[in-house]
């Protein structure tokens, strides 16, 4: 049953990537940026209401994870946290997503955060200065 | 952009759509919007984080003196010119 749940996640997973995928490229940059505004303003589910609904977050990552190998096609961080954000979002747990920056000729990343877990299927987080919520001020936590 | 709104700073606040980090002295600026990186220097910095606060100009000038070594007028033109770019880019928008 569980293998079950976990295969049924992944495909989940792989029809919100490939989602992503179109609404990136329809919707356009001005969408993707309305978005991930909306989604770093987010409050996640804290650990215990994980707990209590009975939401396994990292496997949900793992389930896109997963997926995004299927895929034929590259997904970025910002698609791949999105995706983590709706999949999780079906299963009832609100979480956050997170932008971070690094070096002198930034770079970004994107990941999510919820509960107890950062999740980040290319665990760069930590090497990511984590931008604050917009509207809020300068100075993020590092994660 | 008139001098007269330059020097109401209340008519002014960060673009909501615009996230930011300090980096060191330095600060990054993103508008998510357009998918552009800015950043920003020390004095730069001081001026965003003093707009964002609702600070007048004036005080931030003087902010940036007393940090720096350098005259209030210089200061002042500096920051006007600064923030008419910021403008200019959508970073700042009308409040």
């Amino acid at each position: 049953m569980i293998r079950l749940n976990r295969g049924r996640d992944a495909a989940h997973a792989l029809c919100l990537l490939v989602a992503m995928h179109v609404l990136f490229r329809v919707r356009g940059q001005r969408w993707v940026g309305r978005a991930t505004r909306s989604a770093m303003r987010r409050t996640p589910a804290t650990q215990t209401e994980l707990d209590a609904a009975g939401i396994d977050a990292w496997q949900v990552g793992r389930a896109v994870w997963r997926a995004k190998r299927w895929l034929p096609l590259r997904s970025t961080c910002l698609q791949t946290a999105f995706a983590t954000q709706r999949l999780l979002d079906a299963k009832g747990a609100p979480s956050a997503l997170v932008l971070g920056v690094r070096g002198v000729t930034p770079q970004a990343h994107a990941w999510v955060r919820v509960g107890d877990f950062v999740l980040d299927d290319q665990r760069l987080s930590e090497d990511f200065m984590a931008f604050a919520t917009p509207g809020g001020q300068a100075e993020g936590s590092s994660r | 952009m008139t001098e007269a709104t330059l020097t109401s700073p209340r008519s002014l606040r960060t673009n909501e759509d615009v996230v930011a980090r300090a980096v060191g002295d330095d600060l990054i600026l993103l508008d998510l919007e357009a998918g552009t990186y800015y950043s920003l220097n020390g004095v730069g910095a001081m001026a965003w984080k003093g707009i964002a606060d609702g600070q007048p100009l004036g005080a931030i000038a003087a902010h940036v003196v007393a940090e720096y070594d350098v005259s209030e007028e210089r200061a002042g033109e500096d920051i006007r010119a600064l923030v008419a770019e910021l403008v200019e880019k959508g970073l700042l928008v009308q409040a």
